[in-house]
């Protein structure tokens, strides 16, 4: 594991913890799946992934942004509702990741 | 945004990613899918915003550092998404919804328990 390899995995992460906190948590989470699909279809080099993927998507998209988003509902007492919006968010992401991946191999 | 809130959520967000760069390489691939790395990071990540949510802090720095830059850098929510996605191109259903259960069910289960732990022992 080479410095210059960290440093870079470092400043991709800064970069997408600055643009998150301007953003809704929903919009976050469909474009970190969308770019995450996106990437595990291309053939690139596997330092380079680890980048994108382990840096960029994951410091990008948040879980605990979504159980707070849940705890809100818990707190108001809609538990189907917080049922339904959890299944529906999921199955969301799920389509839209299969969109970038379709999206990527469409395009080599 | 001035160059203090950058620095504060910065730092939270090194911390966050380090542990995780940790996590991933330090039990390696001795994890089962069932069991893998990002299920421990999330349900952890849970606990932790309990525990935070508890204390009901109205430190605009204190949410910042560790909101945004610890918990958001430490929880991944696309590796689950892909966790998931990667059982369905595998065909394996069970595990796919064991999964998904297991993550939903631990994640409210230790995120309730911080919670509660951290307002028994407040006060």
């Amino acid at each position: 594991m080479n410095k210059f390899y960290f440093l870079l995995l470092i400043l991709v992460a800064y970069f997408a913890t600055i643009i998150r906190f301007y953003l809704n948590i929903f919009f976050v989470s469909f474009i970190g799946s969308f770019l995450y699909g996106f990437v595990i279809s291309r053939k690139i080099k596997n330092a380079n992934k680890e980048i994108l993927l382990f840096g960029f998507c994951s410091c990008f998209t948040s879980f605990s942004g979504v159980v707070n988003f849940l705890y809100q509902l818990i707190l108001k007492g809609y538990y189907l509702k917080l049922f339904l919006y959890f299944n529906l968010f999921i199955i969301l992401n799920l389509i839209i990741m299969y969109f970038g991946f379709l999206l990527s191999r469409k395009m080599t | 945004m001035d160059i203090f809130e950058i620095i504060y959520i910065l730092s939270g967000s090194t911390i966050g990613l380090i542990l995780r760069w940790l996590i991933k390489y330090s039990f390696g691939k001795k994890l089962e899918y069932l069991f893998d790395h990002s299920l421990i990071v999330n349900v952890l990540s849970s606990l932790f915003l309990g525990i935070f949510i508890a204390f009901s802090v109205n430190n605009q720095n204190l949410i910042l550092f560790f909101y945004v830059g610890f918990l958001g850098c430490f929880s991944t929510f696309s590796s689950f998404i892909y966790q998931l996605f990667n059982l369905i191109q595998k065909r394996k259903y069970l595990s796919l919804f064991l999964y998904y259960t297991e993550v939903l069910v631990l994640s409210l289960l230790l995120f309730n328990l911080g919670y509660f732990i951290t307002l028994t022992f407040k006060n």
